[in-house]
Formats: C-alpha cells, sequence, structure tokens
C-alpha cells in the first residue's frame, strides 16, 4: 500500500498545476497532473488518486462535468473545485452532487495545503483507499 | 412702402400731366379754329380768282397768307406729336417704375426668405448635433454594456495568473522557510520565470480589454496596401514551417485608414493563420482593387473554424484557445468597421480559413475621404460554409 496519498491537479493553466505540484510534493504528496477534463478522466481510470483539485473553467468539458465522470470511474475520490469567478448554479449543483468544497482563486500555499492536509492529510479522517 | 416725397412726386408729376394736357387741348383747340377759318378765306379767295372777280382787302377781313396756315399747321403738328411723345415718354416712366417697384418688391422679399432659410438651416444643423450628441451617447452605452459583460470574464481571467503568482511566490518562501533553498535552486528560477509569464500574460489580458473598450481618436492617413501587409507580417514571429505567400495586385489605390490599429488588426489574423497551423503551412495574402476598395484575402492551410463556432466568431468571450478571454477578433471587427471597411471570414473544418479584409481607397480630397467612412461603416458578417 502507498503510503503517500495521491492528488490530481486539474487545471489548464500551466503554472498554476506546476506550483501546485511542486508545493504539495514538498509536503510530501504524490501528484498528478492533468490539463483537461478528459485527461483527469483517463489518470483517474488508470491510478488511484484520492483527491482530485478540478479547475471550473477549462476547455472542452467543464470542471463539474469532468467530476461527474469521474465520481463515476472512482466513487470514492474526493473533489475539490478550484474557481476564479461565482459560476451561479454550477457550483451548487456540483456541491449538491458531492463536491467537497470549493475554493477560490487566487489563493496561496497555505489554504491549498490546509484544504489538503484536512482531506488526506496524516490528522485526516479520510480512509485511505486500497488499490485496485 | 412709399415715401412722403415719392407721394408728392407722383402727384405732382400727375397734375402737371394734366395741366399740360389741358393746355395742349385748349391750343390745339384755338389754333385749329384759326387754322379752319383762314383755309375757307382762302378757298372762298380762291373760288372767287377762279372766278374772275377780284376782291379788294377790306377792313372785315383781311387775306390771310399760305405762310400763315403752313404755320399753323406746323404748330398744330407740333403739339399733337408733342402730346403724343409726351404721352409716350409718360407711359414709358409709368412702367419702368412700376417694374422698378416690382423689383424691389421681389429682391425684399427674396432677402426675407433667404433670413428665414438661414435661420431653418442653423436649427437644422443644433438638432443635427443634437442627435450626433444622441447617437454617441446611445453607442457608448452599448458599449458600456458590452464591457459590463465583458468585465466578468476579465476577472475571471485575471485570477488565472495572480493564482499562479500567488503559489508561486509561497513555493519559493517555502523553500527560504525550509531551509531546502539550495536543493530546490534549479526549480526556483523556472519557478520564477513562470511567475514573469503569468504577469505578462494578466497585463495582455488588461491590454485586450482596453483595446476594446477605448474609443479610438487616431487621425486616418493614406497607406500603400503592400506597405500595410509588410508591416503586419514584420512584426510577427512566425514559426520556420510556416510559409508566406503575397499575391498584391500592381499599382493598387492606397487605403484610407488608422495605420496602427488597423496594421494589427491584420497582424492579429495572420497570427491566426498562423496558430490554426501548428504543424506548418502556407499563409496566402492576396490584395487587389475592387469597386472603391481594397479586398486583402489571408488564407492558411490550418485546422480551420467549426461550424458551430463560426457565427460568432467575432464576438468577445468566443475562443478556442485555452487561455484568454477571446477579445482578437472582436478588437479586429471594430477596429476594420470603424474605419470603414469589413471583415469575413470562411472557412471549413480541416480545411483552413480565408479572413477577407475589406478597406477603403484614398480617395482625392481628405474631406471625401471622411464623409465616405463616415457613411459606409458596414457591419462584419461571418460566412459558415
Amino acid at each position: 500500500m502507498d503510503l503517500k496519498p495521491t492528488v490530481l491537479v486539474v487545471d489548464d493553466q500551466d503554472s498554476l498545476r506546476m506550483f501546485l505540484r511542486l508545493i504539495l510534493e514538498h509536503e510530501g504528496y504524490d501528484v498528478l497532473e492533468a490539463e483537461s477534463g478528459y485527461q483527469a478522466i483517463d489518470l483517474v481510470d488508470k491510478n488511484t488518486v484520492e483527491l482530485v483539485m478540478m479547475d471550473v473553467q477549462m476547455p472542452g468539458i467543464n470542471g463539474v462535468e469532468a467530476f461527474r465522470e469521474i465520481k463515476k470511474v472512482s466513487p470514492d475520490s474526493v473533489t475539490v473545485m478550484m474557481t476564479g469567478f461565482a459560476v451561479g448554479n454550477l457550483l451548487e449543483e456540483a456541491v449538491r452532487d458531492g463536491v467537497h468544497a470549493v475554493m477560490y482563486k487566487p489563493f496561496g500555499a497555505v489554504e491549498a495545503i490546509d484544504m489538503v492536509d484536512s482531506i488526506v492529510g496524516p490528522t485526516s479522517f479520510t480512509p485511505q483507499l486500497s488499490r485496485n | 412702402m412709399k415715401s412722403l416725397r415719392e407721394n408728392l412726386l407722383v402727384q405732382f408729376s400727375v397734375t402737371s400731366f394734366a395741366i399740360i394736357v389741358v393746355i395742349a387741348l385748349v391750343i390745339s383747340f384755338v389754333i385749329s379754329a384759326q387754322l379752319e377759318r383762314n383755309i375757307e378765306l382762302l378757298t372762298a379767295h380762291g373760288s372767287a380768282m377762279m372766278a374772275g372777280m377780284m376782291i379788294e382787302p377790306s377792313a372785315s377781313y383781311s387775306i390771310p397768307s399760305l405762310t400763315n396756315a403752313v404755320g399753323e399747321l406746323r404748330l398744330m403738328t407740333f403739339l399733337a406729336m408733342g402730346s403724343g411723345f409726351l404721352f409716350l415718354y409718360l407711359g414709358l416712366v409709368y412702367i419702368v417704375r412700376r417694374g422698378w417697384q416690382t423689383i424691389k418688391r421681389q429682391q425684399t422679399a427674396l432677402r426675407q426668405a433667404n433670413r428665414r432659410m438661414d435661420a431653418a438651416n442653423s436649427q437644422l444643423k443644433m438638432a443635427n448635433d443634437d442627435l450626433r450628441d444622441t447617437q454617441e451617447k446611445l453607442v457608448r452605452s452599448e458599449r458600456l454594456a458590452a464591457i459590463g459583460e465583458l468585465s466578468a470574464a476579465v476577472a475571471h481571467e485575471l485570477r488565472n495568473p495572480l493564482g499562479g503568482l500567488s503559489l508561486g511566490a509561497d513555493f519559493v518562501k517555502m523553500k527560504i522557510v525550509s531551509g531546502g533553498f539550495a536543493d530546490a535552486s534549479p526549480l526556483l528560477v523556472p519557478t520564477l520565470s513562470q511567475m514573469g509569464s503569468d504577469v505578462l500574460r494578466a497585463n495582455s489580458i488588461i491590454t485586450d480589454l482596453l483595446a476594446y473598450a477605448r474609443v479610438e481618436t487616431i487621425e486616418p492617413s493614406s497607406i500603400d496596401v503592400e506597405s500595410l501587409i509588410d508591416q503586419a507580417v514584420s512584426h510577427i514571429e512566425l514559426s520556420e514551417d510556416v510559409v508566406v505567400v503575397k499575391e498584391i495586385q500592381k499599382g493598387m489605390r492606397p487605403v484610407y485608414v488608422q495605420v496602427d490599429p488597423i496594421v494589427r488588426a491584420t497582424m492579429n489574423v495572420i497570427q491566426n493563420a498562423s496558430d490554426a497551423m501548428p504543424n506548418g503551412g502556407t499563409i496566402t495574402i492576396r490584395a487587389n482593387n475592387r469597386s472603391d476598395m481594397a479586398h486583402i484575402e489571408i488564407s492558411d492551410t490550418g485546422t480551420g473554424i467549426p461550424a458551430d463556432l463560426i457565427e460568432s466568431i467575432f464576438e468577445p468571450l468566443v475562443s478556442t484557445k485555452t487561455k484568454g478571454i477571446g477579445l482578437g477578433l472582436p478588437i479586429v471587427r471594430e477596429a476594420i468597421t470603424r474605419n470603414g471597411g469589413s471583415v469575413v471570414v470562411i472557412s471549413e473544418e480541416r480545411k483552413g480559413a480565408t479572413f477577407t479584409i475589406k478597406l477603403p481607397v484614398a480617395l482625392a480630397s481628405e474631406a471625401m475621404n471622411d464623409q465616405y467612412v463616415e457613411i459606409f461603416s458596414d457591419a462584419a458578417v461571418a460566412v459558415a460554409v
């Protein structure tokens, strides 16, 4: 079993993915990156991902649609949405469908680390997923 | 309006004329009576001589000389002709006066009409100015509404690079604080570079918005079409596997436009063409004159524009790219139509796209150029194949 939880960062913006990865790796997490909703679904299908940090506004399918697909593939994974703009009903629906939280950009490292720690950190109550 | 003096003059002329006529009549009557008597006497004398009688002059009558009769006749003729001429003269004077008065009256009427027209004209001008102001206000409020819509999109877009900057700065701080500065140094340079590009990206979003929102007041001028195209091409960095082919009609007439915005618009279209061919290709730029417009066609052999996107491609916030808020083409259309031209795109997916930019040709006079641009500011049309 893997001791380090895997976090999937999904965002079409290169710098955001890069920095989140560097920060979370520094904190001891395994990080996977996806540029689009489709890539994210693919990665969740092929890997064990405990936490998904999902951007909302992306080309192709948006973050909420991707979340719904991921839930089908990996129902135990937790998803947190990231957005720069409250997109009205979209986020409400997402939360109702099971999104764990919404983070508003721009956020800093502390906020990101706190969020990840609370979900998959050593002191969180989320059970570790077993490998398929 | 007749003056008092004129009235008196008229009265005087009429009265004196009447008196003269009366006197002439009286004189001619008297003289004709005398003449008649003299002719009778001559006739009587003549008949008596023919009858062989001799008539002794007496105190009761004298033999009038022929000269007397002739003299009297002459006087009569003079009086008759004189009166006649006097009549004629006075008649002419009367006619001329009346004519002159009519002319003067008409002149006054014309002057009044002229004054009325000037007044109406200046009122029309004021109304026109008012209308212009209203139109400008309307256009501006439409823009403001559009800007309101854009602001939302811009706000969102700006938060992305800001998010990157925030995390980047935090990462550098984290590394310094945890003392892992030394071993993280290969990461720090890319980190800082990435933060730098985030700043540039944020700035370009703001620049796009400003360009779209601003009312350009640059003066238009004449520019050679080939020169315009060359300027646009020279300012773009094209990848090596993109070839640009120019087919420009010889002796093309120059166009009359705001040079910088139109060059930038052309640059944008050519850049799009290049972006549509990530694996290289050919951009063909054709230019010729048709009626009073210069036609510039920019074709590429790239991915083309999907049919469901092409209808709205000149609307703001539509983009096929992952980054940016899709203000490039709206700005292009705005710049071109503001200068009295139009832009059209024809495209088929996977077969490339052709943008046709029409610009007004420079006319003989500056004033005519400005009027033309005002009249023919068209809307852009996107055509799906």
